[in-house]
């Protein structure tokens, strides 16, 4: 089959590789449809996750078509089409039963690795580090889905394939984001980045009773999106968000604040050169100037809320702040499975079109050139969406192409 | 007062060589440079003590002309699980169906029953395959089971109890073994992912998602590019 595989810091390439096969009674394999990059891909792409090997398979957001099962999968027949959470569950474990799944005890075959690190292992991931299993991933044509009889979520019919593909992932990391936030009623809520999960989270926080989202970035076109969406918009490359956000909110700074931007934060002023320095140099393995500007803003009491991926030690964080100020701190992979029925609802009865966000489409063939463009935000690139099926095509990778006719 | 003194393990003949070379590094670095001045009191410490902290740890004595190079020193490691299944199910794994126990551990190569206490297991280690024989000496069904080996190469001790409790099943595993080089041989091969620790840590998340989810996690599956590597062309 044709997969997107990495290679090394910003050397992904479309190869041949060998067809999965299912190795347990629990797997599946789905024929992909849908498949999309997303922001902690270029995460693996600029080489800052560690443990990411040359010769995997990139891509933890997919859906498609079932083509094979395991003995023991019931719940799930071939020609279902299934969206996938990014996270692998068990379903069983004491973390699942609690709705934890991107917690989940039995899914991570590199477990130990993971414990070493960070004390505990979280769930398996698809096409991510070897931290986390380092699972194939969905960029391909095909994909082995383990615990297939607790992942893979049904599409009901007249919910299009792009409609349902970001419940794979950034839609319930959004609303996780913003449920995190414990939101009251008329609520002011600052979420940093207006990528894809900051857009969602944008959305969600409405969703759940904010009566304004102020939206902090500095790529024009996607502060538009965030616009689009009713958000205000804060460009920290002419306002400076730590007086700017005091300002809008009389000075006592917004109730939650959403990090929706994570480990490779650029900013502005002397914490971002700082982090960028002290990076260069091996110092540091996480730039965390968003996360400084978030504590440093949030109202008393109020809730920071961390969807954007971090990986290890903080440097000149004010911890002070966060206790001076009687912050809660809550964050992590998202546990899609617990939000995907739900978000799967909002969509099939048209509260919410997820789709609004894709910017580019194109076939697999198109993924090099797709990482490229997203990860300089160039052409005013937000998110990218591929069928693995379209024949490649000469020529761009299509920015806004219509939908094509089959679903 | 004595107690805290400690005790000689460098010979005269490395004590003058260290105060040779702290003697060097303290001229050409000290007080120039943090690491030379560092590397430099530390050397005359050596020099002037007899005393040397790694060789501590790693169970080298070289003013005893008496005691082998690395001697062998005795490495303790427990670790612990809840499995949500009762101990009734789990007993088993470390008694009569010890050949279950040896399928969810990556370094066991094979494993043969001798008789209902006996077994032979064969090792994958750092340095190679490595077999040994083990005996249980004692156990209380469901609720602990004591084990032994002789071995010259890998000598231990160890015990499993399976204490219930409301969120499942606690397994405790206590080894002690002795290894050349003590406890900083132990860790220095935990990096490399061979040390027993780790081999055990990993047998029983295998034990555990067994017990769960009813199979092992595997994603031996990243069907590796094709030899020539050959990029299909657009």
């Amino acid at each position: 089959m044709k997969a997107l595989v990495f290679h090394g810091e910003k050397d992904v390439r479309i190869e041949q590789v060998s067809d999965p096969s299912i190795l347990n009674p629990r797997d599946a394999i789905i024929k992909v449809t849908r498949t999309a990059i997303c922001g902690s891909d270029l995460h693996l792409y600029n080489g800052v996750i560690p443990l990411v090997k040359s010769g995997d398979v990139l891509g933890h957001e997919f859906m498609g078509e079932v083509v094979e099962l395991g003995s023991g999968v019931s719940n799930l027949k071939i020609g279902d089409r299934v969206v996938v959470p990014f996270t692998i569950a068990c379903g069983s474990c004491f973390f699942c039963q609690k709705q934890l799944t991107s917690l989940c005890d039995n899914s991570n075959p590199t477990a130990t690795t993971a414990i070493r690190l960070y004390g505990a292992s979280g769930s398996g991931l698809f096409g991510y580090s070897h931290i986390l299993g380092g699972y194939a991933g969905g960029q391909a044509e095909y994909v082995r889905v383990p615990f297939a009889d607790v992942g893979p979520f049904k599409v009901p019919d007249g919910v299009s394939d792009e409609q349902a593909l970001f419940l794979s992932d950034i839609f319930p990391t959004g609303y996780m984001a913003a449920e995190n936030c414990s939101i009251e009623e008329g609520d002011t809520v600052a979420v940093w980045g207006a990528g894809p999960v900051g857009l969602f989270a944008i959305k969600s926080a409405f969703m759940l009773g904010a009566g304004r989202v102020i939206s902090i970035d500095d790529v024009s076109e996607r502060l538009q999106m965030a616009r689009g969406i009713g958000a205000e918009t804060l460009d920290f490359s002419s306002e400076n968000p730590l007086v700017e956000l005091m300002d809008r909110t009389g000075g006592r700074g917004p109730d939650s604040c959403i990090d929706a931007v994570g480990l490779e934060a650029h900013g502005s002023g002397p914490g971002a050169v700082y982090d960028k320095v002290k990076e260069s140099m091996g110092m540091v393995t996480d730039r965390i100037n968003v996360l400084r500007q978030a504590i440093q803003t949030c109202r008393k009491g109020g809730t920071v809320s961390i969807p954007g991926v971090y990986g290890g030690f903080l440097d000149k964080l004010n911890i002070g702040a966060a206790f001076g100020k009687g912050l809660t701190l809550k964050m992590g992979q998202t546990h899609v499975h617990k939000y995907m029925p739900m978000l799967m609802d909002k969509i099939a009865e048209g509260e919410v079109d997820p789709t609004f966000l894709i910017t580019h489409r194109g076939s697999l063939d198109m993924a090099v050139e797709a990482y490229k463009t997203f990860s300089k935000r160039e052409n005013g690139c937000i998110k990218v969406v591929m069928d693995p099926r379209l024949s490649p095509v000469s020529g761009e990778l299509e920015s806004n192409r219509k939908e094509p006719a089959h679903v | 007062m004595n107690e805290s003194i400690p005790c000689q393990n460098v010979s005269t003949l490395e004590r003058a060589v260290s105060a040779g070379l702290g003697g060097f590094a303290l001229a050409r670095y000290g007080g120039r440079s943090v690491f030379g001045t560092v590397l430099a009191a530390g050397l005359l410490h050596r020099a002037a003590t007899g005393h040397c902290a790694v060789y501590q740890a790693l169970g080298v004595d070289t003013a005893d002309p008496s005691t082998p190079l690395l001697e062998r020193s005795s490495v303790q490691l427990s670790k612990s699980i809840i499995v949500d299944a009762p101990p009734e199910k789990l007993y088993p794994f470390f008694t009569e169906q010890l050949s279950r126990l040896a399928s969810l551990s990556p370094e066991v190569l094979s494993m043969e029953l001798l008789d209902s206490d006996r077994s032979r297991w064969t090792m994958r280690t750092p340095v190679g395959r490595h077999a040994f024989e083990s005996k249980i000496v004692e156990k209380v069904e469901n609720r602990s089971v004591r084990w032994e080996s002789e071995d010259e190469r890998f000598p231990h001790q160890g015990e499993v109890t399976l204490t219930p409790g409301p969120r499942g099943t606690v397994v405790r595993v206590a080894m002690n073994y002795h290894t050349p080089g003590g406890p900083l041989a132990a860790q220095l091969s935990r990096v490399t992912g061979h040390e027993p620790h780790e081999a055990l840590e990993r047998t029983l998340c295998n034990l555990r998602s067994l017990m769960e989810a009813g199979e092992l996690p595997r994603s031996n599956t990243h069907p590796n590019s094709d030899l020539t590597g050959k990029e299909i062309a657009r």
